[in-house]
């Protein structure tokens, strides 16, 4: 590591360009987070027309800051509404709500404050002393393995995002099938452009993006449904040293559990979150669970954060996002013409270490701001879902436009975004379309460029990294009923040892 | 991975309390939020459990497996996975540089996308069929006022445009409130015109 260049990258974080940029983008994201119904991804998509015109490193900084900023206020709804504004702060609902219940709401928007910021800061140092080792490896690999560690992030994200896995592998060939349209970079021949002009350089990957992400909302109105206004208190924001000895242990294992899943592809925050939950929930107080326990929700906000660090090292380490708004940085930086994974380190270092300075400047920033908008935070949650919704409709509309000033893309986004909500009615992880289109020409280039490289099937197949690839992948696949063997074995093997006595 | 189900146990117990909060909760509502719930009621079997809709995944997920939707969704996927492949059939083998060629992967991916939906097509139907119906036509006005304002959009001015197409898109989503219909369209509007237009010098249709 370079430690001049982590220097730069620090103060790049606080020059006036990128602290306006983190600013506006840490505001966008609690609002985006705090209002009931929309995430990080949908913040991150309204604000990708604005970061095509600003420099790279501005625009990771910009959505970064999005990204830092939603996952936080995710949990303001949850804890005042008990209704998460994101799906990985449902657990923060449970023990958050029961809080606000007894009027201790404040006391549990700051504890959620500090472990999220706590967990934040632990993740963003792991992940820079991890992203270039990592990237130092993977610059070293072939097409070949590249194609396997692709391979290896879909199936993932298939067998870890919700609960189905067929569902799963349907939602990633959907993702894979329309990245194919357009003309064929090997050969040059259109592929699946059905005499549409538009579609000869392929199906522009933001349109599909913000709509699958972002337009998808505006036609679930189940949102709106779900939504009820919050009982008007006014939140007195206080926090003890007790509360502090209270939420250092699990704000640590959070933040440990979370750095740690959220570099997996396609578990999450919310799967970290969970896992630290029942961790936590081992200790001796497990009897306060879900009445409102200041540990776990410490433990829950950090790892929830913490994810966020750990999402980033596969992005910028192997160019495999492994979240939705991983696939939305993804995209914002093939747009700006570079090619994300571990080449981008040598190619452009500045821009890893500016995202690092720029994540610390905007974990603070979010610090400051956060705290100020404890109290209004009622209000904000407070504003109508169709308010929202309809405010989505337009930016959206607007900002794909403004993208290449094409009517053509606004109707893309519409159609994507529509199929996208049919899909995620019928409980599809929609998320993984997205990922898939993004990673679909990367895996197919490598793929293609690695049967040119050894010559075969066989040269391609029998080299360390793939089989071992294939074989993670495969496990993964069939995780489920791997478990539920080894499950019914153990219970047959305990059953035969407790009978053997009696025998 | 060992934690996880305990974890999950754990936040299940909790969802099972959660359903009684949210009947409390629901005493500080405003007009827009009854009707919101009105609408809710006759589309949802359970509008009080707003947590179970969020676990659900996202926010809509009402599909019923194995039920009539989840069943056409099969379908449509395997169509599409039916159309790649003939477009990929006729696709020009163009200057050979590669064993697999245009073709081969976009064949593969749509083999394994059709027996995906048929795998999910040929499931059992459960019982309970979810009654959606308010909600889908809901749906349907939206995409009918998004299908008129993307052809308007360019034969009127942005602001008059997007002043009936918020207008309309608040309507129907149920608000009432006669301050946020008049304001909040033509707030939203200029708001939009001024950011794009003149501040991003961006030509709005």
């Amino acid at each position: 590591m370079n430690f001049e260049q982590l220097l730069d990258g620090l103060a790049y974080g606080f020059q006036p360009d990128s602290l306006l940029v983190i600013v506006l983008g840490v505001l966008v994201g609690w609002l985006v987070g705090a209002a009931p119904g929309l995430g990080p991804p949908v913040g991150m998509s309204l604000m990708l027309p604005l970061a095509l015109t600003i420099s790279a490193e501005d625009a990771v900084l910009l959505l970064v800051s999005v990204f830092i900023a939603a996952s936080y206020a995710g949990s303001v709804p949850g804890i005042l509404l008990k209704i998460p504004g994101t799906t990985s702060s449902m657990m923060a609902a449970i023990e958050g709500y029961p809080m606000h219940q007894r009027k201790e709401g404040g006391r549990a928007m700051a504890i959620s404050l500090v472990s999220s910021i706590f967990g934040q800061l632990v993740s963003i140092t792991i992940f820079i002393l991890a992203v270039i080792p990592l990237s130092q490896f993977a610059v070293r690999l072939l097409f070949p393995e590249m194609f396997v560690i692709v391979l290896v992030g879909l199936v993932s994200g298939a067998a870890l995002v919700g609960n189905d896995v067929i569902k799963g592998i349907v939602a990633t060939a959907i993702g894979l099938l329309f990245s194919c349209v357009g003309t064929d970079p090997n050969t040059g021949t259109d592929r699946f452009t059905f005499g549409i002009a538009e579609l000869h350089s392929g199906i522009d990957m933001l349109p599909v993006i913000i709509g699958l992400l972002a337009f998808r909302e505006v036609f679930a109105a189940a949102n709106v449904s779900t939504w009820v206004k919050p009982v008007r208190q006014k939140l007195r924001v206080m926090l003890t040293k007790s509360d502090l000895r209270e939420i250092a242990g699990p704000s640590v294992l959070g933040a440990g559990v979370g750095t740690f899943i959220g570099a997996v592809p396609g578990a999450g925050g919310s799967i970290a979150a969970f896992l630290t939950y029942g961790f936590i929930g081992r200790g001796r107080r497990r009897s306060e669970f879900g009445k409102g326990s200041r540990g776990a929700l410490a433990g829950i906000e950090s790892a929830n954060n913490a994810a966020i660090g750990g999402e980033l090292i596969p992005t910028f380490g192997l160019g495999v996002p492994g979240a939705p708004a991983m696939v939305v940085i993804m995209a914002a930086l093939t747009a700006q013409g570079l090619v994300p994974g571990p080449k981008l380190f040598e190619s452009r270092p500045q821009l890893l270490y500016a995202t690092f300075g720029g994540m610390i400047t905007a974990t603070l920033v979010l610090a400051v701001i956060g705290f100020i908008l404890i109290k209004p935070a009622i209000y904000v949650t407070s504003v109508s879902p169709a308010v929202v919704l309809t405010a989505t409709a337009a930016l959206v509309v607007v900002g794909v436009y403004a993208l290449r000033w094409q009517m053509f893309d606004v109707l893309i986004a519409f159609i994507a975004g529509l199929v996208g909500y049919l899909l995620d009615k019928q409980k599809y992880p929609v998320a993984l379309v997205a990922l898939a289109y993004v990673l679909g020409p990367i895996m197919e280039a490598n793929l293609r460029r690695g049967l040119i490289m050894t010559d075969g099937l066989v040269g391609f197949f029998t080299r360390p990294i793939v089989i071992g690839g294939l074989v993670l992948a495969i496990f993964l696949l069939f995780w489920d009923q791997i478990k539920t063997l080894a499950t019914s074995t153990a219970r047959k093997h305990g059953s035969g040892k407790e009978k053997e006595p009696a025998t | 991975m060992t934690g996880l189900p305990a974890a999950a146990a754990a936040a299940n117990n909790s969802r099972n309390e959660e359903v009684a909060c949210g009947e409390e909760v629901a005493s500080g509502m405003d007009a827009d939020a009854a009707d919101f719930q009105k609408e809710d009621e006759v589309g949802s079997e359970d509008s009080s459990d707003s947590f179970a809709s969020e676990q659900d995944d996202t926010n809509s997920g009402h599909g019923e497996e194995g039920g009539i939707a989840d069943r056409l969704v099969a379908v449509g996927t395997a169509l599409v996975a039916g159309v790649f492949f003939v477009g990929s059939l006729f696709i020009s083998k163009g200057k050979i540089v590669d064993p697999l060629g245009p073709a081969l992967f976009p064949q593969v991916i749509a083999g394994i996308l059709f027996l995906g939906a048929v795998l999910v097509g040929l499931r059992r139907v459960k019982p309970k069929e979810p009654r959606t119906g308010s909600r889908n036509f809901t749906t349907l006005i939206v995409c009918g006022l998004f299908v008129v304002y993307w052809l308007v959009l360019p034969l009127i001015h942005f602001i008059p445009a997007t002043i009936g197409f918020t207008l309309a898109l608040l309507i129907t989503y149920g608000t009432r409130k006669k301050l946020i219909l008049v304001l909040f369209p033509i707030v939203s509007s200029v708001g939009l015109y001024f950011l794009f237009e003149r501040l991003l010098h961006v030509i709005l249709p």
